[in-house]
Formats: C-alpha cells, sequence, structure tokens
C-alpha cells in the first residue's frame, strides 16, 4: 500500500513538472493590429473611426485625422510582417520573444526611417508617428496594438 | 522466622543505614551481646569494601579512549550511499511515515507552479502586468491611469474592437541617420515614437 501511494504521489509530481513548461510556453505566434492614420494641421474632419487613437492623438497640434486603414497581421516567433504604408515606405512588425514579465517584445521598423524594440502587454499601443507623406503638410500616426 | 535469620537480616540492614531508631537499637544490643555478630558484620564491611576498591580500580585502569577504538575497529564500516540512494530512502520514509507532511508540500509546489503560470498567462494577456522599468535611454512608459473602457470603431470597421492603451516600453530606437526620433509617453499612457527628418 506504501509503494501503491509512492507511486502515485511520484507520479502526480512528475506530471506537475511535466505540464508546467508547457502552460508558460511562449506563443507560437502573436496578431497585431497596425492602423494607419493621416493628421494634418489644416482644419478639417475628425473621421469618426479615429476616435479611438483621439486620446493617443490630442497631444500633437493636428486637427483633421483621417483613418487610412487598419490591418491585423499574425506574426510568428521569430519570423515578421510587413505593412505598405501610405508614403510609399513598409512598416515591418517582427516578433522576437516573450519579456519575462509577460509581455512581447516586437521590433518595429519603417526602411529608412527608424528601427525599434517594443515590449507591449496584449492591447497595449506604440504610436510611431510623424513619417512625412509626400504631399505636404500630413503626416501619419501609425498606433500599433498587441491584439487582445 | 528463625529469630536468628531475623537478626542476621536486621544486620544486613543496619550496615545499610536502613533501620529504624527501634530496630537499630535493638542491633546494637545484640552485636554488643553476641560477638559472633559482630565479626559478622566486620567481615561483611571488609568484603564490600574489598569488591568497591578492586572495581575502582579496574576502572581507572581502563583506557576508554583505546576501549572505544578498538570496538569501532569491531564495527562493520557503513558504506557510502549515493545521492539516489539517499534521496530513495527519503523518499520511503516519508512516504511511510510523514505521508500528510508530503501530500501538502507537492500541493504547496502544484499551487506554486500553476498559479506561477497562470500570473504568466495573466500578465501576457494584460490582466495585472505593471511594466517594469526600462534600463533603455528614450523610454516611455506606460501606463499611469487606468485605462479607458474599450470602445468599438464607428463607421462599421471590422477589424479591431478594442484599443485600451496598456502597458508599452520603448526598448531601442534607432532612427535612420537623416531622421531625429523623440520618444515619449502621451496622456493617454501609450508611447510615442515621433519622427522628422534631420533639419540640413
Amino acid at each position: 500500500m506504501t509503494t501503491s501511494l509512492s507511486r502515485r504521489i511520484f507520479l502526480a509530481l512528475l506530471l506537475t513538472l511535466v505540464a508546467s513548461p508547457a502552460l508558460a510556453e511562449e506563443p507560437a505566434q502573436v496578431s497585431v493590429d497596425v492602423t494607419i492614420v493621416e493628421a494634418s494641421k489644416k482644419d478639417g474632419p475628425v473621421d469618426p473611426r479615429v476616435k479611438p487613437f483621439q486620446d493617443q492623438l490630442d497631444d500633437f497640434a493636428y486637427k483633421s485625422f483621417k483613418l487610412v486603414s487598419e490591418k491585423r497581421v499574425s506574426v510568428p516567433k521569430g519570423g515578421k510582417q510587413t505593412v505598405g504604408l501610405p508614403n510609399g515606405k513598409t512598416l515591418t512588425v517582427g516578433y522576437t520573444k516573450v519579456d519575462k514579465d509577460g509581455r512581447v517584445r516586437l521590433r518595429l521598423a519603417i526602411d529608412g526611417v527608424v528601427s525599434t524594440s517594443v515590449s507591449l502587454a496584449k492591447g497595449g499601443s506604440v504610436v510611431l508617428g510623424g513619417p512625412a507623406l509626400p504631399h505636404g503638410e500630413s503626416v501619419l500616426f501609425v498606433p500599433v496594438t498587441l491584439s487582445k | 522466622m528463625d529469630p536468628r535469620n531475623e537478626l542476621l537480616m536486621l544486620l544486613s540492614a543496619y550496615r545499610d543505614g536502613e533501620l529504624t531508631p527501634a530496630e537499630k537499637a535493638r542491633v546494637e544490643q545484640a552485636l554488643a551481646q553476641d560477638p559472633s555478630l559482630a565479626l559478622r558484620l566486620s567481615d561483611w564491611n571488609a568484603l564490600s569494601g574489598g569488591v568497591q576498591a578492586t572495581l575502582q580500580q579496574a576502572g581507572d585502569g581502563l583506557d576508554d579512549a583505546a576501549f572505544l577504538k578498538g570496538l569501532q575497529a569491531k564495527l562493520p564500516v557503513a558504506p557510502s550511499l549515493s545521492f539516489g540512494t539517499r534521496l530513495s530512502i527519503w523518499w520511503s520514509e516519508m512516504v511511510q511515515f510523514r505521508p500528510l507532511s508530503l501530500a501538502s508540500g507537492f500541493a504547496a509546489a502544484a499551487v506554486l507552479v500553476l498559479g506561477g503560470s497562470y500570473l504568466g498567462a495573466q500578465a501576457l494577456s494584460g490582466g495585472g502586468a505593471v511594466p517594469v522599468a526600462p534600463n533603455a535611454p528614450l523610454i516611455a512608459e506606460a501606463p499611469k491611469a487606468p485605462p479607458p473602457a474599450p470602445q468599438p470603431l464607428g463607421g462599421g470597421a471590422t477589424a479591431v474592437a478594442s484599443r485600451t492603451p496598456k502597458a508599452s516600453t520603448v526598448r531601442e530606437v534607432k532612427p535612420h541617420p537623416d531622421h531625429d526620433a523623440i520618444v515619449f509617453e502621451n496622456h493617454a499612457g501609450a508611447s510615442v515614437i515621433f519622427l522628422r527628418p534631420t533639419r540640413k
């Protein structure tokens, strides 16, 4: 009976140890929402679809906003996805790893403009702003959000 | 009991100091009247003292260290146990004598492991994640204020249902040589990397 109990406890302990790494495993891919907003300092309408980002854009002296596009990309770990920008450049989204605090490390790059590494919790955003558009005074704001 | 035997018993007790005053007086009276009893008592005292002296002498002459060393030399040498064997013995003893302690310890370990995994999953989902202060320059931390409630996109938007700005950290920024980068945290708690062409 003692042997039987011993075996059961040992097996339970073994199963727990085997299962725990699986629970803590990093996701194989993450979903990232890339939204492209065109902003201008000229008076003009504010696209109602930009409303969710209004808080993030209010700090700038821009008066009109237009939602150009929004796209959700699935990025595999170690891989990357690209999103075309209206200024002819490309935003690259790479999924590097999951940090110890559980946030996802992404590498964002716009060719010829910037390369950056950010950590995002689910629902967390980083805004890439200012890549100039060819036609003058408008600029782009690109909120990048780790999908929930 | 024969009075003679009874007197001998009392004499023995008298030598050991175990008599009542009345019995002691009786024995001393008998000793005074019967020289053979006095002789018997003298012999007993001599025999007892001799035995005690012999034992004391024997004890004084005993070399404890040598004795113990010799004793240990005769004992079988315990084999050195491997870690696995010791672990096995510990496990058997725990299961046999302290199964409840073992079970509670195992349960606590399971709670820690599963709880840690759960918290990790919660952090990944944004539930309770607290941003760690980054070491890299050009850092913006978020959030410091409670995030606003999720808002659906208007105008029949399809892709994203929630844009709640949450924890974000800019760890590294490498602007292209012909661009400058400004990193800050906006009032909504989101990290912003603002880029502009370098003025020549």
